[in-house]
């Protein structure tokens, strides 16, 4: 029998592409991760770690990362933990496994090339490593059929599961290989989240800790236990991740105040708000009143993150803008011809590309496109610029009136 | 604003302080002759109010008085907002700018520097100061209401957007709303002024600015980290590059050296057979030197019996040859002697007929010489006696002593002057015929009175006489008559008198000249004249005589000179007699042409001389070659027979024919060992396939590898170590960062992006809006301008005007529409004049009060139009501060107090000069 934690997909280094603020906390939040992993390999007494690719985001990390993540593992000797290159950090030349710390750590072991690698006295271990940032070459190929009855065979790879993956994938791993092969049991890493196939023969255990969001089902470590060579493989999933990637979507309809009040609450209930990043669309349409509305919702999200009650918030506007019938707005349209003119034409603008119809006293579209015929290439579409225009006077004429 | 004092220093004509002012809220008039200062006080005011502090260049050099290091100073103390300021401007040296407010008490800095330009220059003209001098252009409201002298200044050249947006609006009415408005356009215009400039451009400093350019920077930071990711992974595949080579290095080495081994073993091979053609060829190459030897004696041997064949023929032909030429040597010497015997006759010959030559040539210059001498002789004696001949009449002449023509001339001039004077005194006088026949004697005296005598004659009767030149006869008759006749003519007495002073003359000329009268004159004068023609006949002959000798003595210097010469020649031909009449002179032609036929006989003789000795010489030659060659042939026979000994000697053959059967033998053995040769050498494999070239070839290829892997070696080693240096650099990480924090900034800027120019869109169309909604309120400004044009004209007229506030053009009365420049000078001054009070009073009323400056604006205006616009400055002066620069105070009197006047001349006059009051 042997036991060990099936992981992939560190991503040690990895760029916050979608929580850019948070780049070196979540960087951080990656190595309390892993050394829960490491930790949990203990408890659970392991026979070894099986890393199977992705463990760091490029083989350009710093030195700095690699050294804190081997000494998370190293630290776990003398179980061994076996680290399988794949397309973040593969096996050439520069690849980040050649680096002489990794001859530092007895325990870590490198799978680097395509040999089988004894694991104890039963049990051989085939790696697939991956070579090249692009193959489209299938990995597993060269795992020699079972030529031993008594033996347990476990095969690692980094790829993408067929046909389960989008066509033309990048390392294509037959879904029937362990099949074709005699495996017992195939770790697998590319996919960040949770999956398991083929009666549990074949896992992704997904990402440890999210990387995005979108990544649903992520931040898991699989416990894998074989009895014996043709048995099935006994799989618990472990949660070794502490953030939580939340992604809302709320249309603005009916009262926009009574709607951001409520957003307003559900943020404020969130459980575990430290671990918690947020992003918040929000469709439908406003009127020029209310943009100010809005304006200050976005103002309190900034300050929840300044002042670290929520980890992060991501706020998206897919907003129209109608006219205004009461407000500040509406009663200065009232009073001043001029101004009336002004909320008109920007009104008009804020919903231009919309099929809102004509807004009341605005003046028509080519003269109103002339106006912001300059304003071409500032980087700001005409819809948001309008409505910007409208937050703007609104604050003003609240401030004169 | 409104001008209260103005102090200038060092600023052209003003090197003193001057201070004018305080100025009154209504009419100041500032008045000077011409050349007071008036325009440059306010060229002061506007550099002081409209340029930087530390403006530079030519033109503000010039505000300095001329010939002067001092450096402008103006001081302009104004009122805004109901507030006082006090600006103090340097300019050049030492620059400096302060601007203080009066709080009251006193007066307190509040700005400096360009802070100081600033803040005026917004409050005069709504902008920011450039660089350099401020174009007229860039004054704002000024440039509106201040009429100055300068080309251009006096015409309205409309206003600046600014300054219309300024006036629609303050001619809108609404000023209830316009203030909220303006209140919101204020806040909007300072949103935008954050991030844009006037003409919308991002403003320097601003936060838009400064995210855009942080961005940039980072992104520039992010290209370089790429760029040394890109770097390492260069490295990175350069390394895979190079162990890829060196792997397939080491394949192709197993290769190499097993192709080695099995071509060593066919060089041996061919290496053995090789040696057997080699051992054979030496065989051959022994037997070809063998047969080449045999032919060569074999050739040598013939050559030789060939030779002497030869030279004995040609020996006996040459022998008869050789006693031909022998005897024909002997004739030719004998025709040498010969000629040279002849040659040596004709050479003394010609000696004898030249020295016959040469003696007849000296006895004939001899003679010539005598004959010369001979000749200078009778000469001498020609001139000699002509010379007597001319001496004997030349005393002649003197004795003639002859008068001068003129003198004679002269004399008869007197006499025949007197001849005539006679007659005529004769033929006045008296003349009396008596016949009296009387028996007796009749005793008549007759007076002949003149004025010199008396003459008494006694005329017997009986006889006829005739008296003339009588003045007065007196007839006696004693007892019977006494007649006394008078001619009664003193002419005739006077020509009497007149004729004896002519005689006298005449007779004293005579006298003088030696003569009796003129004809014994003239007589002597012909006498003289021949004598003188026989001396000048004399004359010439003796110069003719003479002929080229200037006188005589010089003709007989030349004769002595022959002489000599005559005599020496007679000596050197050894002539005993002196007359050499008596000796031949030779015959010289006959003489020459003996010589000259002695020279050609003799040149007759040279030639043949010559010509034999030449053949003879020749023929000599011929004989020596001839037996040179006779000796040469010899040698070569003996030559020949000497070598054909030694060869056959040297091979021990007793004969020819032995040495070429020998010959023959040796080539039939050659011609065998090349063909055993040729066998073995086809056998041997050719160049192309000699297994050395190839193991020479392999072995390149072997050592081409190993250098190879030896630079690949080196190279991964190097790239090694720049790969270690990329690990250890850690450059995707710094990357991330970079991107992240790129990421947070383009999420700041796109907000901030967003703000600021939505804040631009709200600026753009809130003027727009406002500009439509003030547009209507311009006819106001067009009627109040047309109501103060009509004032002043006294005639209806209608103005429009452009968006600019500029004057498209005038309705007359009649309907008639003229453009600005078609008025008349008077009338367009007056426009221009009136725009200015329009839209100063405009402004005034409902914005700020302000000051509009007329620096003598009234050039063209006759004086009733001139009166009424008095009387509108008057009426106008409730509104606006008006400020007049005139040379004639006397056009606005009645409408200035004096407190609002300034006199600039007055000025001029003291040094340091405040002219004002306060």
């Amino acid at each position: 029998m042997v036991r060990f934690l099936h992981t992939a997909d560190w991503q040690m280094g990895m760029k916050a592409t979608d929580a850019s603020a948070l780049g070196r906390q979540l960087r951080e939040a990656r190595f309390a991760t892993l050394r829960r992993v490491a930790v949990l390999a203990k408890e659970r007494s392991c026979d070894f770690v099986l890393a199977a690719g992705d463990l760091f985001e490029h083989n350009q990390v710093s030195p700095e990362t690699v050294t804190r993540t081997l000494q998370i593992f190293g630290d776990i000797a003398p179980i061994p933990v076996y680290m399988l290159p794949g397309n973040h950090d593969w096996y050439d030349a520069g690849s980040v496994y050649r680096r002489d710390i990794f001859r530092s750590y007895e325990n870590i072991v490198v799978l680097g090339r395509r040999a089988p690698v004894a694991i104890g006295a039963n049990c051989m271990l085939y790696p697939c490593p991956v070579f090249r940032r692009w193959e489209m070459d299938e990995p597993t190929g060269w795992i020699p059929v079972r030529e031993d009855e008594e033996e347990i065979r476990i095969g690692v790879a980094h790829g993408s599961l067929m046909p389960l993956a989008e066509p033309d994938p990048v390392l294509p791993v037959p879904e029937d290989v362990v099949t074709r092969k005699s495996l017992d049991y195939l770790a697998l890493g590319h996919y960040h989240s949770l999956r398991r196939v083929a009666d549990d023969r074949v896992a992704y255990p997904g990402t440890p800790e999210p990387t995005r969001f979108g990544e649903a089902d992520a931040g898991w470590v699989l416990e894998v236990e074989l009895q014996g060579p043709g048995q099935p493989p006994r799989i618990t999933p472990h949660r070794v991740g502490r953030l939580r990637w939340l992604e809302w979507r709320e249309e603005l309809e009916g009262n926009v105040c009574e709607v951001i009040g409520d957003l307003d609450r559900r943020i404020s209930a969130l459980e575990d708000p430290d671990h918690t990043l947020l992003r918040l669309t929000l469709t439908g349409s406003v009127n020029a009143d209310e943009l100010v509305i809005l304006e200050d919702f976005r103002n309190r999200l900034d300050a929840r993150r300044e002042n670290r009650s929520i980890l992060f918030t991501q706020l998206r506007e897919e907003v129209m803008t109608t006219e205004s019938l009461d407000g500040a707005l509406h009663r200065a349209a009232m009073e001043d011809d001029v101004l009336a003119g002004v909320i008109a034409d920007l009104t008009a603008l804020g919903s231009l590309h919309a099929s809102a119809g004509p807004v009341e006293d605005a003046r028509d579209p080519e003269s109103l496109l002339e106006d912001v015929r300059p304003l071409e290439g500032c980087g700001v579409g005409t819809e948001a610029l309008a409505q910007e225009a409208l937050t703007r006077l609104a604050r003003i004429i609240a401030e004169v009136m | 604003m409104l001008l209260r004092r103005l102090e200038v220093r060092g600023v052209r004509c003003f090197d003193q302080r001057v201070t004018l002012g305080p100025f009154v809220d209504g009419l100041n008039m500032i008045h000077g002759p011409n050349e007071s200062g008036k325009s440059t006080l306010m060229e002061a005011m506007a550099r002081a109010v409209f340029d930087r502090y530390s403006v530079g260049g030519a033109d503000i050099q010039e505000l300095r008085p001329r010939g002067s290091s001092l450096s402008p100073e103006v001081t302009v103390e104004f009122e805004w907002q109901q507030r006082c300021y006090r600006l103090h401007k340097r300019f050049i040296d030492d620059p400096r700018s302060v601007l203080e407010i009066y709080d009251g008490t006193r007066w307190v800095a509040r700005h400096e520097r360009d802070a100081a330009d600033d803040y005026v220059r917004q409050i005069f003209s709504g902008e920011v100061a450039g660089r350099g001098l401020t174009p007229v252009s860039g004054w704002g409201l000024a440039r509106t209401l201040w009429m100055l002298q300068r080309p251009g200044g006096s015409e309205h050249h409309g206003v600046s957007d600014a300054v219309a947006a300024q006036l629609r609006s303050a001619l809108a009415g609404q000023l209830q709303i316009t203030t909220r408005l303006d209140a919101v356009a204020e806040r909007v215009e300072a949103a935008y002024r954050e991030d844009f400039t006037p003409t919308g451009k991002i403003r320097k400093g601003s936060r838009l600015q400064e995210l855009d350019d942080g961005l940039s920077a980072r992104r520039e930071q992010l290209e370089e980290a790429r760029r040394r990711m890109e770097e390492a992974d260069r490295t990175v595949q350069r390394m895979e590059s190079v162990e890829s080579e060196l792997e397939r290095l080491a394949q192709e080495r197993c290769t190499v050296v097993s192709d080695l081994e099995v071509v060593e073993s066919e060089v041996a091979r061919v290496e053995k057979m090789r040696d057997e053609v080699r051992a054979r060829r030496e065989a051959l190459s022994e037997q070809r030197d063998r047969l080449d030897r045999l032919e060569q004696n074999l050739c040598d041997v013939q050559a030789a019996l060939a030779t002497i064949a030869r030279g004995e023929r040609s020996l006996e032909a040459m022998e008869g040859e050789r006693e031909q030429i022998a005897l024909r040597v002997q004739s030719m010497e004998y025709l040498v002697h010969e000629a040279d015997s002849a040659l040596s006759r004709a050479r003394s010959a010609r000696t004898e007929a030249e020295r016959a030559l040469r003696h007849g040539i000296r006895a004939l210059d001899v003679l010539g010489e005598w004959q010369k001498y001979r000749a200078l002789c009778e000469q001498h004696e020609r001139v000699w006696s002509l010379s007597e001949a001319l001496h004997e009449a030349e005393k002649e002449l003197a004795r003639e002593d002859a008068p001068t023509e003129e003198e004679i001339e002269q004399l008869q001039d007197v006499e025949r002057e007197a001849d005539r004077l006679r007659a005529m005194a004769e033929a006045s006088s008296l003349r009396v015929h008596m016949h009296a026949h009387v028996a007796q004697p009749v005793k008549c005296r007759v007076d002949q009175v003149d004025d010199a005598d008396e003459t008494t004659r006694v005329l017997d009767a009986g006889e006829q006489h005739e008296v003339s030149g009588l003045d007065r006869i007196n007839l006696s008759l004693p007892g019977v008559m006494d007649l006394d006749i008078a001619s009664g003519s003193s002419q005739a007495r006077d020509l009497r008198r007149r004729v004896d002073q002519l005689e006298a003359e005449a007779c004293a000329q005579c006298d003088r000249l030696g003569i009796a009268s003129a004809k014994e004159g003239r007589d002597r004068r012909a006498r003289s004249q021949a004598i003188e023609r026989r001396i000048e006949q004399l004359r010439e002959k003796r110069a003719h005589a003479l002929g080229g000798y200037d006188d005589a003595a010089s003709l007989q210097t030349a004769a002595r000179e022959a002489e000599r010469r005559v005599e020496e020649g007679r000596q050197r031909m050894g002539w005993a007699d002196e007359d050499l009449s008596q000796y031949d002179s030779p015959v010289l032609r006959e003489l020459q042409e003996t010589a000259d036929k002695a020279r050609r006989d003799e040149e007759q003789a040279q030639g043949i001389y010559e010509e034999r000795k030449q053949n003879l010489e020749e023929k000599r030659e011929e004989q020596v070659t001839l037996s040179a060659k006779l000796r040469e042939i010899q040698g070569e026979i003996d030559t020949a027979e000497t070598t054909v000994r030694a060869v056959l000697g040297s091979i021990g053959c007793p004969d020819p024919d032995t040495l070429a059967h020998w010959t023959e033998e040796a080539r039939e053995q050659t011609r065998t060992l090349e063909e055993e040769v040729g066998q073995l050498e086809a056998e041997l494999p050719g160049e192309e396939e000699d297994p050395s070239v190839r193991r020479d070839t392999v072995r390149a290829a072997l050592c081409e590898i190993e250098k190879r892997e030896k630079s690949l070696e080196h190279e991964r080693i190097e790239v090694g170590v720049a790969l270690d240096s990329a690990k250890t650099r850690g450059a995707y990480e710094e990357a991330v960062k970079i991107e992240e924090e790129i990421a947070e900034m383009e999420t700041t800027l796109a907000r901030h992006r967003q703000r600021a120019w939505g804040v631009y869109l709200l600026r753009s169309i809130l003027t727009k809006r406002r500009e439509a909604a003030m547009t209507e309120h311009l006819p106001g400004l067009e009627r109040e301008i047309a109501r103060m044009m009509t004032r002043i004209t006294r005639r209806p007229r209608t103005v429009a005007l452009d968006g600019t506030i500029r004057p498209r053009g005038v309705e007359s009365d009649r309907g008639e529409w003229y453009a600005r420049d078609a008025l008349s000078s008077g009338t367009a001054e007056q426009l221009d004049l009136v725009m200015r009070l329009a839209i100063g009073r405009v402004y005034s009323r409902h914005i700020t009060r302000t000051m509009v400056v007329l620096d003598d604006a009234l050039l063209y205006t006759d004086p009733e139009r001139h009166d009424r616009i008095k009387e509108l400055l008057k009426v106008l002066s409730a509104d606006i501060q008006v400020l007049l620069l005139t040379s004639h105070p006397a056009r606005y009197r009645g409408i200035i107090d004096e407190e609002g006047r300034f006199d600039l001349a007055a000025l001029r006059l003291t040094e340091d000069s405040s002219l004002g009051r306060g």
